[in-house]
């Protein structure tokens, strides 16, 4: 039997159908949720400090994601889940990843037009060099979009 | 021609003044340091060190070259091919020339390569000095007494002749550490950092990659110190050399084939990678196992029974092939250090600070049960690095983490832990960064010494091969982050070159192991006597290395603040002390000894 293959776009399609948005919203107790304003030293490593998660959403949430990479048996790519920051929407973050932390790292960072336009409600592709990344929003049970699913194939992680 | 003269190891010079670098050093001038011959005193079966410092009044250093004869005593003699020379490498900190890395210039006792070739390399500007470290090691089979020897340099035709004394004790270094003095790093850096291996794909394939690697391992043992190669990363993914193979899932999840890891660790674990070094083919004491939150087990089964029988069969079968490898000699650490910052995982289990996570303690002891209390075979145990969380854990966990790797600063507040841990057989090490080259080399010393004063096994620097892309220039920050650095571009060395502050260690563990060792001779009172005289030679108050607790302890982990660390008691120790001081501590260690 011919093996089927899946494009990076419909394993994010697939992922997401499977993605509890709730527990992305939840992912940090409430009292870490706006952890970047609790952070009274200058250095960025402090910021990491103040990091504390709820583990039955990350888990449930990571569970997801490390299947959705395993899809397509002949691909290897990886994915993580990326939210804004209530405090500055303009800003956002990796809250959980999956196989590898993405290219931009773990650091609260600007948000990139390509991510934004997934934020916004479009499904975005983004090739660069010899790889490729896909932008999937994930909804809540509200049909609020509370976050970006990111699955990259070929491009490199954050070594870390 | 070149104007030269011999100093001791404590202290620096700046390549453009001839100044000395170390600001609190009681003696700051050439002309008054040329005023005092060189006279060492060392056991045998040691290092000892000192400096050629080259005046090159005006001239060019490119013909410049050294040399040495044998030393002769009543009835040895020390042949000139137990010494190693070394250039002395300049990198630009804060506005001045500080020597760190060591090129060589000796192999075997073979010329390599001259000063002067790498002092026209380093092309500092306006330079005045150069300098040559140079490494003599005292055999174990000489007779105890006084030794003559010289070292000559060579500009052209014209050859300066600089004597010095040697006097060799008794006291006969063991070649296996007492102390562990830990230089950690992550694999596989080495791939990402040195460009030869950078630049080759197939360098796991093709053998490369254990070659250079090896070259580390070596350089650490030789300097009494132990490589200590984390084998994943944050995500859990390993390198496929730093694993066996593994076949199935589940329940029939199972070690297929062990050649690759055998042949990249056994030599490492049967001490075969050490053979020719002076300290001879002893096993490394401690390796970290790759087990972690996501290998062998999937973490997409975390919670479930198909986690527990994947994660339980594969340890079981490294105690299994350990044991029968014959591998008993080294201690296996099952170490988690994934940190929740990277959002990889929801638990800190390195450095817990929300003391929820430590269910992550009782979670993999209960996975790892059976090989972490095994009565034979190869001996694993659990290790954990702690800082926040330590006054909370060390009495609650004492009898499940045998290893424990303590902050330095947050060890220091908890004296009382010390009793607990060695009441139930625990490891203790501390933890920090190696000293930056900027700073005294003193602060290089004050590792091992601090572990005498506290009475703990060993110490941990947490990143060493993080030399930096420029390293060349100024090293990333400042030399805090490695203690080796890489000799493929610059030399065509594929492996480590080393520092000053490498050198410096390697000498104070030296000192610190014997010392170590007349303190478990003595019946009581050891670690007191020994720690008086590291007080005095500081001029520190007795007692100071435990400077009191913190008002942090008073709240929970997850509620310390930055600037409740500013105002927290720390031991000083070493600043503002005069490098001098560790001079003055080994003659009298050594006297003492004998």
């Amino acid at each position: 039997m011919a093996k089927t293959t899946y494009s990076l776009m419909e394993i994010a399609r697939i992922g997401v159908l499977f993605l509890p948005g709730d527990r992305l919203e939840k992912v940090m107790p409430p009292e870490r949720r706006d952890y970047p304003v609790r952070v009274t030293a200058k250095h960025e490593f402090a910021y990491g400090d103040e990091v504390d998660f709820d583990e039955d959403n990350f888990n449930a949430l990571k569970r997801v994601l490390l299947l959705l990479e395993r899809i397509d048996p002949a691909r290897r790519p990886y994915s993580a889940l990326w939210i804004r920051r209530p405090e500055n929407p303009a800003l956002g973050e990796v809250m959980v990843a999956g196989g590898k932390l993405p290219k931009e790292g773990h650091h609260i960072q600007p948000l990139w037009p390509d991510i934004l336009r997934a934020f916004g409600g479009q499904p975005t592709r983004l090739d660069r060099d010899n790889g490729q990344t896909v932008y999937y929003p994930v909804h809540n049970s509200d049909e609020s979009i509370v976050g970006v699913l990111e699955v990259s194939e070929k491009v490199p992680g954050l070594f870390i | 021609m070149a104007d030269s003269m011999l100093i001791h190891n404590m202290i620096r010079i700046c390549p453009q003044s001839g100044d000395v670098l170390e600001e609190e050093a009681r003696i700051r001038a050439l002309a008054e340091l040329r005023e005092t011959p060189l006279a060492l005193t060392s056991p045998r079966n040691a290092y000892v060190s000192f400096q050629i410092i080259v005046d090159l009044n005006g001239g060019h250093a490119a013909d410049l070259s050294i040399e040495a004869e044998p030393l002769q005593g009543d009835r040895d003699a020390i042949a000139a091919a137990e010494y190693t020379f070394y250039a002395q490498w300049y990198h630009h900190i804060d506005g001045k020339y500080y020597p760190d890395a060591l090129v060589p210039l000796t192999e075997g006792g073979a010329s390599v390569r001259t000063l002067g070739e790498v002092t026209g390399l380093n092309a500092v500007p306006g330079q005045a000095y150069a300098a040559c470290w140079v490494d003599l090691f005292v055999p174990a089979d000489i007779h105890p007494g006084e030794y003559k020897g010289a070292v000559r340099v060579r500009t052209g035709n014209a050859v300066q002749t600089l004597p010095f004394t040697l006097h060799v004790i008794t006291t006969i270094v063991p070649n296996e550490s007492l102390m562990i003095a830990d230089l950690n790093s992550y694999a596989d850096n080495l791939s990402n950092r040195m460009k030869y291996l950078r630049n080759n794909e197939e360098r796991y394939e093709d053998g490369t990659y254990y070659k250079v690697e090896r070259q580390f391992f070596r350089m650490a043992h030789e300097h009494r110190c132990l490589l200590h190669y984390l084998p994943y990363e944050h995500s859990g993914a390993v390198p496929p050399v730093f694993i066996p193979e593994l076949g199935g899932k589940g329940k029939e999840l199972r070690v297929k084939d062990w050649s690759t890891f055998d042949e990249h660790f056994g030599p490492y674990l049967d001490g075969s990678a050490f053979a020719d070094t002076k300290r001879g083919a002893i096993p490394i004491p401690y390796m970290y196992l790759p087990f972690n939150f996501h290998w062998p087990a999937d973490y997409v089964k975390f919670g479930t029974k198909g986690y527990r029988s994947e994660f339980t069969s594969v340890m079981n079968a490294f105690h299994r092939h350990f044991t029968e490898r014959g591998w008993l000699h080294t201690t296996f650490e099952l170490f988690l250090n994934h940190k929740k910052r990277y959002k990889l995982f929801p638990y800190d289990g390195d450095e817990t600070r929300f003391v929820w996570d430590e269910k992550v303690n009782d979670i993999f002891y209960e996975l790892a049960r059976d090989a972490l209390e095994a009565k034979e075979g190869a001996r694993f145990v659990f290790r954990t690095d702690a800082s926040w969380s330590y006054g909370l854990h060390f009495g609650k966990y004492a009898d499940k983490i045998k290893l424990w790797v303590v902050n330095a600063l947050i060890f220091s507040w908890f004296p009382e832990s010390l009793p607990v841990l060695r009441a139930a057989g625990d490891t203790i090490w501390t933890y920090g960064a190696a000293e930056k080259i900027g700073q005294t080399l003193l602060g290089t010393a004050i590792s091992p010494l601090t572990a005498i004063l506290r009475g703990v096994d060993g110490f941990v620097y947490w990143e060493n091969t993080h030399w930096g892309a420029r390293w060349f220039e100024t090293p990333l920050g400042e030399g805090s982050e490695t203690l080796f650095y890489p000799g493929d571009e610059l030399f065509g060395i594929l492996g480590p070159i080393p520092s000053i502050r490498l050198k410096t260690l390697r000498n104070v563990m030296q000192l610190a192991d014997c010392m170590e060792a007349w303190i478990r001779r003595q019946p009581e009172g050891g670690r007191e006597r020994m720690s008086g005289l590291i007080a005095e030679a500081l001029d520190i108050a007795p007692g100071s290395w435990w400077p009191g607790k913190s008002d942090l302890v008073n709240k929970p982990p997850y509620e310390w603040d930055d600037a409740g660390f500013s105002e927290a008691p720390r031991a000083r120790l070493h600043q503002g002390k005069p490098p001098e001081a560790l001079g003055d501590l080994t003659r009298n260690i050594w006297r003492i000894l004998g």
